[in-house]
């Protein structure tokens, strides 16, 4: 296993590279001269000095690899370059954008974890009731739902009729503490974890389904030992490698598809910087914004490999 | 609700935009004072006190602006929506008087020129001071102008001074005594006061500049009204009442600027008391909004036109007369009406009625008449088969509804027998596009107050704003660039003014673009908000409002 | 290669609710067992009537998707002459609704059909070679599964430019790692397997083996996917329309549908309400004919 974990964490270094290259060459690819496509984005008129003065700046009038070495050598000492909008150091701007998202993916985490968990369980322990077909056709359509939408509904519900809830940005206007912020949290929250609690429900729903037919359930229903017992000490604990494969899974699918409700709720989030960066042609932006998001999700990935090893002893490593 | 109306000359904004959302427009561009024809004029009044006709004070309002500013340096800020912000905090040595666009004195007592008009002397007002202590005087004046002008100042090199260009009508600033300044110009330049509320001519204060470098940008310190209390990014921009401002106590004890993108989220916002004022809110919205008791919209003239640009160089609309039939074609009336409900005013010419310059004359040269268009077209031999490209962003700034608006003139060109096929995209690469030599047809938008012609004219219809300018059109006129250029310098109101009127009929008679509406300024707040009107100056006023509890 | 051979747990989010496909049913009796299973006949009957609709639709409405009408914008639901209302530049919302399904199930398709069958290719060349065409091919696929799926259509369409051909090909992209790894997974397996074995002793081309021993193995799994797929893509492709990457105005695609009626959802719900359903309801019927095949596929699933 210590073998395997060490093979797995090396892994991730040519994997980060590559990643960078990606991103790297992606925005070169893209077509049209970006410098004046930059100077377009700005409305006022240009000169062909401002191109040459602009490609120097941004040190587009070196060979690829120099540039990309360049930039990739700053990005490992941390300096990510200036925001070619907002004129700000990218390394700040990450950190408060990657903070806010967490946020939001936590969220939808909190409200999805449970529901789902509990949901599965409900419905495997009440298999082949009307419960359970109730609680099957609730996680079909979960998974069906158009995120944006769903969002869109939230607002005009319990912003615009019932005016429960704050529908957008993180804080009130002169508020900020603990509860206000966790008000402005829940639609965006909830709306986002809904996707990922009928996959989890369904997940946990077979893999409970799966273990109550294993040997060493039944055996241990025949030693007399209760059912919530057996429930409990036995197969949920089993249940836990699905549950732990949906987080890192979701973990990606929430920092990436996040982008959606960020656009809807006003969140001030990775994926309304990358998306305003897109639009506004603010090239360093998408990049470091591209780039953090992915190692993210590598680590994230790491992270959840190991934990999965940790967890279930029956899978098997090393060739 | 309430509707001021007020026209006369004034100060104009001129800009493009970038988009930070769909809709959620950012508004770009220079920010420019314009001025009224006075030559020597010699100003001693005091400022207008507003006439206040509820009296109170206090409240905390809080303004959506749709998007977040994207720096607080008035020098530097692009977007309209930041100047909202930025103007709270900094003023210049002149203003337009609230209400009006008539310049009257503000940092500065008095002014005169001298004869030849190229050498203008402020008189400053004593005892101001800035944010930060600092006391407002000459140099502070001078450092103002040069660190966006002076290559050799040290602090030149710490901006990017983008919108900086129209400030080349100065030569230079020299200080000649604690409180006077006196403007070198390069040549005579007829507007130079009411140039002079600009943005660019807002004052800084140099300790804040010295101190904190690139980042005032995040830091602005001035002597307005309000000043900053903090930033939070991504989230607000939150000022605070300036106790010891110089000229008695502004209205509000707090400001905070937000950003919704969402239209959706900006009304919830709206009704549910989250916020209390949004700029600029959609035409539906408009109707809701005018159907709710606790709630005003208040609607401000601008000298903004929205228009079709047909590139005449471009082989389709090389014939006037098929300019002139897509005149005749665009159905003016849905859009105004049934698109926009009424949220804009329709446009005949180049210039909108708020204009002093504006000639009537505009609207007798075309109406909605599909027969006619359909005559035209055939009678320049338009082939059947032929389709343009007809270009439009998904937003950008005072774009309005540009999808809608553009689906509906699609249909109109349709019916006469004109394929377009409609290219929608997001707005940096709209404006990418338009500004190529291959560009056909496209929808163009552009935002100024209604103060300075010049502003129209040498934005989007002279040779000098070919592109990468924003002459889309491509269509130049010796006449018109010869009135344009002597209306700028003349010292005779009435030539200026002439020829302006001549300007229009040119444009006209040539239809490079299809004039089709002239945006508003639109508030929607709540019924608890006092004093509030929209400025014809475009700015947002907010020194005697006040918020009922 | 020792980690790759497992599979990566925390990579597949697609495949989530898909894997553990097994072929022990002959092909022959999967689509009874499909049939009794009365959610998938419902679903697929839905699916049928909207495909039908879609093809026929100038069959059953007598108005231009694209043709406004200003004067009757944003009219309610059930209107005479507009059964479903208008949207808010006066256009027919079920004329619209047919006129998109074409697009809509297209980009589900067809998307779904690109990605299996490069899926498919990849995944043949990387688990019959094995060796370093394999780790190649895998590593690759892993740089391109760090991308947040989303995240990385919306990148590939800002650099292709915003259009529903290329919202289409940004989706594609993303699915092609899932079949890459579902069917070299198969093809590792079924490369051990007596009768390949068999068939390489006789002397048979690598071309042939591929055609007719490990082909035909790896299609229901294929199958299956590919359902549940289509939703997943139909709900991509209408999420970039929705935030300006897909399809573009006056396009009737479900998505831009959202997305361009949205600043009427206080005033008009329905001219999202209806898209939104529409969306819904075909993604939900994808995935019920998906999980239903996959049970049909593998009884013991069940």
């Amino acid at each position: 296993m210590t073998r395997y974990l060490i093979g797995r964490i090396a892994q991730v270094i040519p994997t980060a590279l590559l990643v960078s290259v990606v991103v790297f060459l992606m925005l070169h690819m893209a077509p049209g001269d970006p410098v004046a496509v930059i100077l377009s984005a700005k409305a006022v008129a240009y000169t062909e000095d401002d191109v040459i003065a602009l490609r120097e700046q941004l040190g587009l009038d070196k060979p690829l690899i120099a540039q990309y070495l360049a930039w990739v050598g700053n990005a490992v000492r941390g300096d990510l370059g200036t925001s070619l909008y907002l004129r700000r150091d990218i390394r700040p701007l990450l950190f408060e954008r990657l903070g806010a998202t967490a946020i939001l993916a936590a969220g939808a985490l909190l409200f999805a974890l449970p529901v789902g968990i509990i949901g599965g369980v409900v419905s495997s322990l009440l298999k082949g009731t009307i419960w359970d077909r109730l609680i099957n056709a609730v996680i079909v359509m979960g998974v069906a739902v158009p995120v944006f939408a769903l969002g869109l509904f939230f607002i005009v519900i319990f912003g615009a009729y019932l005016r429960w809830l704050p529908v957008s940005g993180m804080v009130s206007a002169g508020g900020g503490d603990f509860v206000d912020r966790v008000k402005h949290l829940i639609l965006p929250a909830v709306a986002l974890g809904v996707g990922p609690a009928a996959i989890l429900a369904r997940l946990t729903r077979s893999s409970m389904l799966e273990v109550q037919n294993e040997d060493y359930v039944r055996t241990a229903r025949a030693k007399g030992l209760k059912e919530g017992v057996v429930t409990w000490r036995h197969t949920f604990r089993n249940v836990l490698i699905p549950v732990t494969t949906v987080i890192g899974l979701q973990v990606g699918f929430l920092l990436g598809g996040a982008v959606l409700i960020e656009v809807v709720f006003g969140w001030p989030g990775m994926g309304s910087l990358i998306i305003n960066g897109i639009l506004q042609r603010d090239f360093p932006v998408v990049q470091a914004g591209v780039l953090a998001v992915a190692l993210c999700y590598v680590f994230v990935n790491l992270a959840v490999d190991v934990l999965y090893a940790v967890i279930d002893p029956r899978i098997r490593y090393g060739a | 609700m309430s509707k001021p109306r007020v026209s006369g000359t004034g100060a104009a904004h001129s800009w493009a935009g970038q988009p930070l959302h769909r809709r959620a427009l950012m508004q770009r561009g220079a920010m420019l004072g314009l001025a009224l024809p006075v030559l020597g004029a010699l100003g001693t009044q005091a400022p207008s006190p507003a006439a206040a006709q509820e009296s109170g004070s206090g409240g905390v309002l809080v303004f959506d602006l749709g998007s977040e500013p994207e720096n607080l340096d008035p020098h530097q800020m692009l977007a309209y929506t930041t100047s909202l912000v930025v103007y709270q905090m900094f003023e210049g040595l002149v203003r337009f008087a609230p209400g009006t666009l008539e310049v009257e004195p503000w940092l500065a007592e008095s002014w005169e020129s001298s004869e030849d008009g190229l050498d203008w002397t402020f008189i400053l007002r004593k005892g101001v001071t800035f944010h930060d202590g600092t006391p407002f005087n000459a140099d502070a004046v001078k450092f103002s102008f040069d660190r966006q002008m002076d290559e050799s100042s040290p602090f030149y090199k710490m901006g990017q001074w983008s919108t900086a260009t129209d400030l080349a009508i100065i030569d230079s600033v020299t200080v000649d005594g604690e409180d006077t300044v006196t403007f070198h110009l390069a040549g005579p330049y007829s507007k130079f006061l009411s140039r002079m509320t600009g943005a660019l001519d807002w004052i800084v204060s140099p300790t804040a500049v010295e101190q904190y470098g690139e980042a005032f940008l995040e830091n602005p310190v001035g002597t307005g009204p309000y000043q900053l209390d903090r930033w939070e990014k991504g989230q607000q921009v939150v000022l605070r009442r300036n106790e010891t401002w110089w000229n008695g106590t502004p209205g509000l004890d707090e400001i905070y600027f937000r950003a919704i993108p969402e239209e959706g989220a900006r009304l919830a916002a709206l009704l549910s008391g989250e916020v209390n004022m949004s700029l600029d809110v959609g035409p539906e919205t408009v109707d809701l909004l005018r159907a709710s008791d606790a709630h005003t919209v208040a609607t401000g003239p601008t000298g903004a036109i929205w228009f079709l640009a047909m590139n005449v160089e471009s082989e389709p609309f090389k014939d006037v007369k098929v300019r002139q039939a897509v005149n005749y074609a665009v159905d003016k009336r849905a859009i105004v009406e049934d698109v926009l409900r009424n949220t804009v005013e329709t446009a005949y010419g180049p210039l909108s009625p708020g204009f002093e310059e504006y000639n009537p004359k505009v609207e007798t040269y075309f109406s909605y008449d599909p027969e006619k268009a359909a005559a035209l077209l055939a009678e320049a031999g338009w082939p059947a088969d032929r389709e343009v490209v007809f270009r439009c962003s998904i937003g950008g700034s005072g774009m309005l509804l540009p999808e809608e608006m553009a689906t509906v003139i699609q249909d109109n060109l349709r019916a006469i027998g004109m394929q377009a096929r409609l290219e929608v995209t997001e707005f940096v690469s709209w404006m990418d596009a338009i500004r190529s030599d291959q560009n056909e047809l496209t929808v163009m938008s552009w935002n100024v107050a209604p103060t300075e012609p010049d502003y129209i004219f040498n934005g989007v219809l002279t040779k000098g704003a070919f592109p990468p300018g924003f002459n889309t059109s491509h269509w130049t006129d010796e006449e018109l660039e010869q009135l344009v250029a002597d209306a700028l310098v003349t010292a005779d109101p009435a030539v200026a003014r002439a020829n302006y009127e001549r300007a229009q009929e040119i444009v006209m008679e040539r239809a490079p673009i299809v004039p089709v509406c002239h945006r508003q300024q639109i508030y929607g707040y709540t019924n608890s908000i006092k004093n509030f009107a929209p400025s014809p100056s475009m700015m947002l006023d907010l020194i005697d409002v006040w918020i009922e509890n | 290669m020792s980690s790759l051979a497992a599979p990566g747990p925390a990579s597949a989010s697609l495949a989530a609710g898909i894997e553990g496909t097994a072929r022990r049913v002959s092909q022959r009796t999967w689509w009874r067992l499909l049939l009794r299973d009365w959610p998938s006949v419902v679903a697929l009957l839905v699916l049928l009537l909207i495909a039908l609709a879609a093809i026929f639709a100038p069959f059953l409405t007598a108005i231009d998707p694209l043709t406004t009408n200003t004067r009757v914008k944003a009219e309610p639901l059930f209107t005479p002459g507009y059964p479903l209302g208008t949207d808010q530049l006066g256009r027919d919302i079920w004329s619209r609704l047919l006129y998109g399904a074409r697009l809509t199930l297209t980009v589900g398709i067809a998307g779904a059909a690109v990605s299996a069958a490069v899926g498919l290719l990849i995944g043949l060349i990387a688990g019959y070679f094995g060796g370093w065409v394999d780790a190649v091919t895998m590593r690759g696929l892993d740089v391109l599964l760090s991308f947040p799926d989303i995240l990385l259509a919306v990148v590939i369409v800002a650099i292709l430019g915003p259009s529903l051909q290329n919202a289409l090909i940004a989706v594609a992209i993303l699915g092609v790692p899932f079949y890459v790894r579902l069917i070299r997974a198969d093809v590792l397996r079924l490369r051990q397997s007596d009768f390949v074995t068999s068939a390489r002793t006789i002397g048979a081309s690598n071309r042939r083996i591929i055609a007719a021993h490990i082909l035909p193995n790896v299609i229901a799994p294929i199958i299956v996917t590919a359902s549940i797929h289509v939703g997943y893509l139909i709900l991509s492709a209408a999420g970039l329309s929705f935030v300006g990457l897909g399809a573009q105005p006056p396009s009737p695609e479900w998505g831009a549908m959202v997305s361009s009626g949205r600043d009427y959802l206080l005033i008009a719900p329905h001219v999202v309400l209806v898209p939104a359903a529409a969306i819904f309801v075909v993604v939900l019927a994808f995935n019920i004919v998906g999980d239903g095949l996959r049970d049909a596929l593998d009884p013991k699933a069940r």
